[in-house]
């Protein structure tokens, strides 16, 4: 991390900040597509050539919405039902019986360490998508970008019985300072119209002589934007640069989706870099497509809670939407002085407006990582396949209308988790309704030294979302909600001899399992899941969802609802 | 060829002082079977630790500035002992070996390592209420008169050693040669040997009883020993003041561990090893002197049939010497010269390595690479009865290897070399007489990593790395070694025997390094020590080799009954890899 006392240093010439149209950018998007269909499931967006352009788009992810036909539902009793409101989030079907994975530390082992030629930083680790899974980005302080996957040796990828072996490879980015710099945060985001049309923004600094005769050195600041040329899949070693001169000590590069507000396409958006700076503001960063120029535009625009200056350098932002439409978004800021800041937005409009704010100070250090979690969502979000599989889960609701704003009765809770450094970690529950007021003390979190990172994912497979913290002493603590008590407990720890500086989690193998990445000062493991006990937990799960599926299907034939001619 | 490693489990271990390149070793000291960490420092401290106990199993002080510590079977008796070299030419033996212990007349507790006799005599003479004197300090002030040890040390330190020019180095009893006379002298002396009983019941008892973990195995049958003799005890009180005495000093901490054997050899030793270097069937102490001197010494046992004269001899003199508050010892051995070579460079270190047949040699590494063997002639049979010049003649003859590529080499950069390393085809036995010989390697502080096999070198890797240290490393019992080489900055290679290598990074200045077998969690695991400037030692124990194949739960062939079921309840025939890892992402985490 990069002292912020030498933003002072820079003449305060800002970058142009443009303020286009926003139809015209957002249009032309939309011109390009010929149609785009969004996966909510992941979150994901998929362009998919259309046959005729008469007729709206069919999303062969998502039930094809009719505004004649409710949502078939068992209990589908009329609009008029009092438990409405309700019954719009459903509660996952329970499938098969609670079965999980009860002992997740030993049946967690390393597959593979890819060892890093010198330390990054908290900001350094990110994750491009692969075709099937996803590769590791890693960006080390002083030596390029790293690409880490899992490379397929006996042939082709997209067989099933493919051999995996690990790749480690610098990234063939072109610096274009003058001198090789240190990267300072990485970051990257599918483009919106294919998942490996790949944006990888990289933060670096470079030391520059300003006035060689005093021997002193300016540090000047760089976003780095490397893009596929086109909306098609790329190849990573081929991508276009766009160099953005930052005035500020770039710390956290994060991305945002922001909804586009089309009649027809209610759940398609556009993604921009968010970016936080030493002079204490939270910046944008979006793409004219028409020149492909990444450029910073007024904040305020499509975020208007981030706006003006923050009391200390923001540490970490955090976006999550409550609903597949992009209509109401939950916005996180955690400070380096320990301030909370937590936004409520109602983003039908553009700009946003604030629904609520609320302002905390959590703990004594800085906050190093904010995140929000939710089970339910987390559950309808996973993609559902789209085979027979799908019919087993109600249509998730993509009518805006039916969403209750005033006391947001359809959102399931909302949980934040905020990392401090070395007071102990809280999690603020059910932020839409309680507001920050109420907070729980994470037990252990802070008796390890620093704590650096922390990822939410769910570990055991029960359905409900745990989460790893990892700590500067080289301990990993899993977190795991207690569901009689609703108390967050100690899953286990485990100890590394190394510092851990980032975890996250994701699909290396490309298996459609989650795999455990911590990386270290020196190293970034990759930890799997027993293979055997996945396999195990898939065949009788699968079992018992087909059992189930087979119980449905005939309910919903026999209500003449069902519409499975999506083939 | 491994893959990565996997270094999950580190032990941070406390540990102040310089510690030298070769004062740091994992070896079996107690002959148990698990292999410990040897550690001392320059202020004299030797550490022995075991399992994975942050708190050291055994401690020695003032040892001097310890520049070189080794483990071998140097009394040919079939039992590692630890040698422990200090810079100013004292040759220590630590015996940790449990067989030995019952035959101390003295329990653990008070970790006297004294022989029976000579404490009985003692108990007579020695004047027992006076203080303790610093043993450390004053051996530093009388420098070479350091023989000259008074009473009150000889009672804190089982070296009594008479003053003399002569190395006479003080033993207790000798455990195979003199064991009928033990049991004669036992009868002898069996009163006065109740009464340092009786001492050692009583400083027992404010030293306070062991924890386990550091408590010696074989504290059940020393307690019997303990019992058996404690029926005809008298009482005398004289001996429980001077036990108080002993407590109050640092030198009865319940886990120190005390000079078994010194002796004075040159002061600039650098490096030892133990090992039988002129193939005449007794391990030899092979010395590298800072010099450019190889010694080496034999262990000799003492004659039991002078014994008896030379014990009447001791006492007479020991009554003298009462006289003048001076005692010695009879000795059981001593380590006596062998050879010496004196060679034209520096020696940068040594290693011992396998002949085509199956012999012997020392090879040296000298700066820039260069390499040179110490042979012994085959053939021919050494007798006892040989004179030093015939010994001379007929072992230890210097080869010069002619290797090329040593002109090449810069000769300002001293250079390591670890030899004897084990091959595949070693392991597999599949060697024929005449290739039994076993590959070396040589690396240079500029970071070039020679492998050498035959005398020809088979690979070279420039590593632009300064390196310092050169070890071998075995993943597991019977598997091949890999040749690990370290740099002060932590960078650490590994490479095996065809010269592809993995680098692993430790991120602190690195001191010194090694690595070996340490016994964690039941058995003897690969392990890395590092020694950082800051006084810690980083022990990254049970260090996993990952070179399986990276198993996923793609694989459809495995899992035939999935297949069917895919096929028959959703109709998918034929899954791809993206719609399997969908389906299974969904089971996994969509449902519950």
């Amino acid at each position: 991390m990069s002292e912020s006392d030498k933003f002072d240093q820079f003449p305060l010439t800002h970058p142009r900040t443009v303020d286009w149209e926003a139809e015209d950018w957002q249009s032309n998007l939309l011109e390009q597509l010929n149609a785009i269909t969004v996966n909510f499931a992941t979150g994901e967006i998929k362009m998919e050539p259309l046959a005729g352009h008469a007729e709206p788009p069919v999303d062969p992810h998502e039930p094809q919405r009719d505004p004649a036909s409710s949502p078939p539902k068992e209990d589908a009793a009329g609009p008029s039902s009092p438990i409405k409101a309700a019954a719009t989030y459903p509660p996952p079907v329970a499938l098969a019986p609670t079965e999980f994975i009860s002992d997740t530390n030993a049946s967690l082992r390393e597959i593979h360490v890819f060892n890093l030629p010198n330390q990054s930083n908290i900001y350094g680790l990110s994750q491009v998508n692969h075709e099937i899974g996803s590769k590791l980005l890693v960006g080390c302080l002083d030596l390029p970008v790293f690409l880490f996957e899992f490379m397929c040796t006996n042939g082709n990828m997209l067989e099933p019985n493919h051999v995996i072996e690990p790749l480690g490879q610098e990234l063939a980015l072109h610096m274009v300072m003058p001198k090789p710099g240190c990267i300072l945060a990485v970051d990257s985001f599918g483009k919106t119209t294919h998942r490996q049309a790949y944006v990888i923004g990289v933060c670096c600094e470079d030391e520059v002589d300003a006035m060689p005769k005093h021997n002193s050195q300016i540090r000047e600041h760089f976003l780095q934007v490397y893009s596929s040329p086109r909306e098609e899949p790329g190849n990573i070693d081929e991508l276009d640069l766009a160099t953005l001169q930052l005035p500020y000590a770039p710390f956290h590069l994060s991305h945002c989706s922001i909804p586009l507000h089309n009649p027809k396409f209610p759940d398609v958006c556009e993604t921009l870099f968010v970016l936080t700076g030493s002079d204490k503001r939270v910046h944008a960063i979006v793409e004219n497509r028409v020149d492909q120029i990444w450029t910073e535009i007024a904040v305020e625009r499509y975020f208007p809670e981030l706006k003006g200056q923050f009391p200390s350098v923001p540490y970490w932002v955090d976006f999550m939407y409550l609903d597949p439409c992009y209509s109401r978004r939950l916005t996180a800021v955690g400070c380096g002085c320990g301030t909370l800041f937590v936004h409520l937005m109602d983003t039908r409009e553009s700009p946003p407006i604030i629904l609520h704010s609320w302002k905390k100070v959590v703990g004594e250090g800085q906050i190093v990582k904010v995140q929000f979690l939710s089970s339910e969502l987390y559950q309808e979000r996973i993609k559902v396949p789209r085979d027979l599989l799908e019919r087993v889960r109600p249509d998730i609701n993509m009518d805006m209308t039916e969403y209750d704003f005033e006391k947001f009765s359809d959102v399931p809770p909302v949980h934040l988790l905020v990392v401090n450094s070395f007071s102990p970690s809280k999690i603020l529950k059910d932020v839409v309704r309680n507001g920050v007021a109420e907070e729980e003390d994470l037990c252990q979190s802070n008796e390890f030294d620093l704590q650096t990172s922390a990822t939410v994912l769910d570990i055991d497979l029960d359905g409900r979302l745990e989460f790893v913290i990892g700590t500067y002493g080289g301990r990993l603590l899993a977190y795991k909600e207690n569901l009689s008590t609703h108390v967050w407990e100690v899953l286990w720890i485990r100890t590394l001899g190394h510092s851990i500086m980032a975890v996250d989690h994701g699909d290396m193998t490309g298996d459609g399992a989650q795999e455990l990445i911590v990386m270290t000062r020196s190293y970034v493991q990759i930890l799997q899941h027993e293979p055997k006990l996945l396999k195990k937990l898939r065949l009788k799960r699968l079992k018992a969802l087909l059992k189930n599926t087979q119980h449905n299907v005939v309910v919903y034939e026999d209500n003449q609802q069902l519409d499975c001619s999506r083939s | 060829m491994i893959k990565s490693f996997s270094l999950p489990d580190c032990l941070v271990l406390r540990f102040t002082g310089t510690v030298q390149q070769n004062a740091i070793c994992l070896a079996d000291v107690d002959n148990d079977g698990q292999n410990e960490l040897i550690v001392g420092n320059s202020d004299g401290t030797l550490a022995v630790y075991k399992e994975l106990s942050d708190e050291p199993w055994r401690v020695c002080h003032d040892l001097g500035m310890i520049s070189a510590v080794c483990v071998g079977d140097m009394r040919n008796d079939g039992t590692n002992v630890l040698v422990v070299i200090d810079g100013s030419g004292w040759f220590y033996i630590l015996d940790f070996n449990a067989t030995y212990e019952p035959r101390l007349r003295v329990t653990k507790e008070t970790c006297y390592h004294l022989p029976g006799d000579v404490l009985d005599r003692l108990s007579d003479s020695v004047c027992s209420e006076q203080p303790m004197k610093n043993r450390s300090m004053e051996r530093h002030s009388s420098g070479d008169s350091a023989l000259d040890l008074d009473q009150t040390e000889c009672l804190s330190n089982p070296e009594i050693i008479v003053s003399g020019s002569e190395n006479l180095p003080i033993v207790p009893e000798e455990d195979n040669s003199a064991a009928d006379q033990n049991d004669l002298r036992r009868r002898e002396t069996s009163r006065s040997r109740s009464i340092s009983q009786d001492r050692s019941s009583a400083n027992r008892t404010p030293s306070g009883s062991h924890t386990p973990h550091t408590g010696p195995p074989s504290d059940g049958d020393k307690n019997k020993i303990t019992a058996s003799l404690d029926s005809d005890t008298p009482n005398d009180t004289t001996r429980d003041s001077m036990s108080e005495s002993d407590t109050s000093s640092h030198h009865c901490e319940h886990n120190s561990i005390h000079v078994w054997y010194r002796q004075r050899v040159p002061a600039n030793i650098r490096e030892v090893l133990i090992f039988d270097l002129n193939n005449d069937g007794i391990n030899e102490v092979v010395m590298a002197l800072t010099d450019r001197v190889v010694r080496t010494y034999q262990w000799h046992p003492s004659d039991p049939v002078n014994e008896e004269l030379k014990e009447k001899a001791a006492i007479l003199r020991m009554q003298k010497a009462r006289k003048h508050g001076r005692v010695r010892r009879r000795r059981l051995g001593t380590l006596k010269p062998v050879q010496k070579w004196e060679f034209g460079n520096q020696i940068g270190s040594i290693t011992r390595n396998r002949n085509h047949d199956g012999t012997n040699a020392l090879i040296l590494a000298q700066p820039g690479g260069g390499m040179l063997k110490l042979i012994s002639k085959s053939g021919l049979e050494l007798k006892e009865d040989d004179s030093p010049e015939e010994l001379m003649a007929k072992i230890g003859e210097v080869n010069c290897s002619t290797l090329s590529i040593n002109e090449m080499r810069n000769f300002t950069t001293s250079a390591e070399i670890k030899g004897n390393l084990l091959t595949q085809e070693a392991i597999t036995g599949q060697l024929e007489v005449g290739l039994q010989s076993t590959p070396y390697a040589v690396v240079t502080m500029a970071g070039t990593v020679m492998f050498v096999k035959d005398d020809s070198v088979v690979w070279t890797v420039e590593t632009e790395k300064p390196l310092f240290c050169a070890r071998s490393l075995a993943m597991g019992a019977d598997q091949p070694d890999y040749v690990v080489v370290a740099g002060w900055s932590g960078y650490t290679f590994f490479f095996d025997q065809n010269g592809k290598h993995l680098e692993f990074m430790f991120d602190q200045s690195v001191a010194t390094f090694t690595c070996g077998p340490f016994y964690s969690d039941g058995a003897n695991r690969p392990t890395l020590v590092y020694t950082t400037v800051d006084g810690e030692i980083f022990l990254y124990y049970n260090l996993k080799p990952l070179e399986r194949v990276i198993e996923t739960i793609q694989n459809l062939d495995e899992d035939q009954e999935l297949q069917e079921l895919l096929k028959s309840a959703m109709g998918l025939s034929k899954v791809s890899g993206p719609q399997l890892a969908d389906i299974t992402s969904y089971i996994l985490y969509g449902t519950r």
